[in-house]
């Protein structure tokens, strides 16, 4: 697994050192943009307005617009000395319990991995927190981000999620009013019939992204050139059970020959020619 | 009244008697449908649906309805489908949420019925029927038909089970992954429905018009269409005995059960023991049988 971040864990006396590893991916089917009529993929272009002409990366810096139009430049320098102290230590600050932060803070999760001489520190602070019960909070720099972060156990695996900032977690007193209601015995107790009825442990596998299935079903079908199989109109007639037999052979025999996985292509070319 | 499910759903008229005979209220149907939400709506999800409404109960008028009704509340969720009949575009009702479901009962929408594929792959059915329609009002030739198609599909490695309609039927059913049209499919049903009407000449007729069917089973190939809609699992029947179109093991089939036993009241118990039988029904891969039917041998 890649590894997105260098450094060390860091309590007390205590000094562990990890990288982290990005534990999630969105799985977006991603499409690039072509030309209809020529089907090449088309370009972005950077230009300066002012000056007329292409601008190319290095003639680029980063300004905060401090008033419409008017900027502060902040040259990368600048930008890496407010890093420097801190960026290679993810600092715990306390031992919380889970259910103590809500879900609303949760923003990206990492995993840890010992590196170097730290697996046996990484293996014990593991089992120190099962033990407990306790997650740590903890603050870092990440992508020159000073990030609020938790560390817990996931599988055996130190991870550390990083949290929004109390002050990014926008006050539900915005939402338009929710108005209180009267609610009725009857109501109340055919909704909580619902909720039993649809209650389940949670099993992540048993949903499933259709419409990215069906689109990558779309895709796979247009590269092979080959619409949902078609087949011609075929009259059964007298013969019908030798036909029977005949497709209980046929059938016994894809499952035999597909046992060891046969290459999709192959399958659409011989669709073709028959 | 208002049940709160996933949002709050206006009920009218909560103690009218929808099945007369059975003592069924609309809320003992409301009952109903949010204690079988959870089974219901993976078979409802993502297809269209037509339903059958009694707004006075069973023994009253009904109609079908395709298109939503023009007072569908926005959260409904509708899908835009053409109809070759019509030359039209029309919005069904596609069913996500308990709430949906409710909305529907409360509409006096006692029977829902769905096509074999779902809103974004309207060509490509991911359940292959045969629907089993009996001539007159006896059980026992349906029953022998369904086994005796259970046997065919064993032998052809098809997992399959029966639903019983709720009313005289059966339909035997399985899952498939979805990749071949209703056309791709059509050789192979039709091939099904004339293997058993060679088998058991004396059960079975391929013969569409009723009159002509004497006591036999109809095998009803062609049911399984683009356009065409079998009663949704664990939906109610306009019976009167509250019935419910339920899917059953092959064993309790051939063990002789009847549809008067599944009815508004027995079926909950039942599937809260049970679990949906046709949640573990493995999906068939279609290109074997796809494949035997472009080869030349069948064309000749």
């Amino acid at each position: 697994m890649h590894t997105v971040w260098k450094g060390a864990v860091s309590f007390g006396l205590v000094h562990i050192p990890v990288r982290l590893h990005a534990a999630t991916e969105a799985k977006d089917v991603k499409f690039r943009y072509l030309h209809r009529a020529c089907k090449t993929p088309i370009q972005y272009t950077r230009t300066c307005p002012a000056c007329g002409r292409p601008v190319e990366w290095d003639e680029v810096v980063r300004g905060f617009e401090i008033r419409p139009n008017e900027f502060v430049v902040l040259e990368e320098d600048e930008l890496r000395q407010l890093d420097a102290p801190r960026s290679r230590t993810i600092d715990i600050l306390d031992f919380v319990q889970l259910p103590d932060i809500d879900p609303i803070y949760f923003d990206r999760t990492y995993y840890m991995s010992p590196d170097g001489s730290g697996a046996k520190a990484y293996r014990l602070l593991a089992a120190a927190m099962r033990e407990t019960g306790k997650i740590a909070v903890a603050k870092t720099v990440l992508r020159s981000a000073e990030t609020l972060a938790c560390v817990r156990v996931y599988r055996d695996v130190l991870v550390m999620e990083t949290l929004f900032w109390p002050d990014e977690v926008r006050p539900v007193e915005q939402l338009p009013a929710v108005p209180a209601a009267d609610l009725q015995d009857q109501e109340l107790q055919m909704a909580v019939t619902l909720i039993q009825q649809l209650a389940a442990p949670f099993q992540p596998e048993k949903y499933k992204d259709e419409r990215r299935v069906a689109l990558m079903d779309l895709i796979a079908r247009k590269a092979a050139n080959v619409p949902a199989a078609v087949a011609r109109a075929a009259e059964p007639s007298e013969n019908v059970i030798d036909l029977m037999q005949a497709l209980k052979e046929s059938i016994r025999l894809a499952q035999r020959a597909s046992e060891p996985t046969a290459p999709v292509k192959k399958q659409a070319r011989r669709k073709k020619t028959s | 009244m208002v049940i709160w499910a996933e949002r709050p759903v206006e009920v009218s008229h909560p103690d009218k008697l929808l099945w007369p005979d059975a003592g069924v209220r609309k809320r003992d149907y409301l009952e109903y449908l949010a204690k079988m939400a959870p089974f219901m709506l993976p078979h409802l999800a993502e297809r269209a649906l037509t339903i059958i409404r009694w707004p006075d109960g069973v023994e009253g008028p009904y109609f079908y309805q395709k298109a939503a009704p023009s007072h569908t509340p926005d959260w409904i969720r509708r899908t835009r489908i053409w109809s070759p009949d019509r030359q039209a575009f029309f919005h069904a009702i596609v069913v996500d949420s308990a709430a949906a479901l409710l909305w529907l009962g409360n509409l006096a929408a006692l029977e829902l019925h769905v096509g074999f594929s779902r809103v974004n792959t309207p060509d490509v059915p991911d359940v292959v029927a045969l629907d089993l329609d009996p001539s007159v009002p006896d059980f026992e030739p349906v029953r022998e038909v369904a086994l005796a198609l259970r046997k065919l599909f064993d032998e052809l490695g098809i997992p399959s089970l029966p639903k019983l309609s709720g009313a005289t039927g059966i339909q035997v059913l399985f899952r498939t992954q979805p990749v071949a049209t209703y056309e791709a499919w059509r050789p192979f049903t039709r091939m099904v429905a004339a293997y058993l009407a060679r088998r058991m000449p004396r059960w079975v007729t391929l013969e569409r018009r009723k009159h002509l069917r004497g006591d036999k089973v109809y095998v009803d190939a062609p049911q399984h269409g683009k356009n065409r809609t079998l009663i949704a699992p664990y939906s109610a029947r306009a019976t009167s005995l509250a019935t419910v179109a339920v899917p059953v093991t092959w064993e309790e089939l051939a063990q002789g059960v009847t549809p008067d036993q599944f009815t508004l009241a027995t079926v909950p118990e039942r599937v809260l023991r049970l679990g949906d039988l046709l949640a573990s029904l493995p999906p068939v891969d279609p290109k074997p049988i796809v494949t035997f039917f472009q080869s030349s041998a069948v064309r000749r």
